[in-house]
């Protein structure tokens, strides 16, 4: 199978099946996490074992007031879900044609950070935990 | 579009040409141009922003100033207003800048605005 280069904007996260209104950019970052361990019948080498994930996610979306539409998340939303560290079912898929890789999972949310200036519209990032261990499947 | 929008607010002032070519005008006059940059979130296009450049031409300094204070003003007040079916959101004059052109005995007053639209 030939790849293809994935664009940006086809790139998306749902959290309980909403998507955040006026993303602009998001992050997915993670691993596994080592424990490393020695002991004399190692001879010297030292061990290594995976002992779970740890993740986070970060997404960049422009402010907006007002209603959001069903399907969506809002900042009023958002800022009610860091607050009370909501938890909810994320799906990230790269891409909508089958086959497309996607990763589903538990996050959290960990906080809301709003920035405005005197010139632009208003942003804001949210920042969330994967708090299981994600899945890797296909659209 | 931004550009008879602009046109239309700074003809209110003086004579006011956009910055193509050569022009032949009756002082003092502006000339103005643009530079767009595109604002997207992932669905798509969500407005624009605009770099705006515009130079206000006059032999005498004090015209040159007055007049453009009065752009300014003339600008500034398209802020959340619609004209000519471009819906203005942000406006911000940035700053400006007098030269002289020793060639053609002018006095002339840079000005650069930045301007957010909700359309082209």
């Amino acid at each position: 199978m030939a790849l293809s280069k994935v664009k940006g904007y086809n790139i998306l996260l749902t959290i309980g099946a909403k998507s955040i209104v006026g993303t602009t950019s998001d992050t997915l970052s993670g691993g596994g996490v080592l424990k490393e361990s020695i002991q004399k019948s190692d001879a010297g080498q030292t061990q290594y074992t995976n002992t779970g994930f740890e993740g986070t996610m970060s997404v960049s979306s422009f402010v907006g007031n007002g209603t959001a539409a069903s399907g969506e998340l809002g900042v009023k939303e958002l800022m009610i879900a860091a607050r009370d560290n909501a938890t909810g079912a994320f799906i990230y898929t790269m891409g909508s044609d089958s086959g497309d890789p996607k990763i589903t999972g538990t996050c959290t949310y960990t906080s809301i950070t709003v920035n405005s200036n005197s010139e632009d519209y208003a942003d804001c990032t949210i920042e969330l935990s994967i708090t299981s261990l994600p899945t890797f499947t296909t659209v | 579009m931004i550009l008879e929008a602009l046109n239309s607010a700074i003809s209110g002032v003086c004579n006011t040409y956009p910055m193509v070519g050569d022009i032949e005008a009756t002082m003092p006059f502006a000339v103005y141009n643009v530079m767009q940059n595109v604002l997207r979130d992932k669905s798509g296009i969500v407005g624009y922003q605009y770099d705006v450049s515009i130079s206000v031409v006059d032999p005498d300094i004090d015209t040159c100033m007055t007049k453009s204070s009065g752009i300014k003003v003339a600008i500034d007040a398209l802020e959340d207003t619609t004209v000519q079916d471009t819906t203005f959101d942000i406006v911000h004059f940035i700053s400006e800048a007098q030269r002289y052109d020793a060639v053609a005995f002018n006095y002339i007053n840079d000005m650069e605005f930045s301007i957010t639209t909700q359309n082209i």
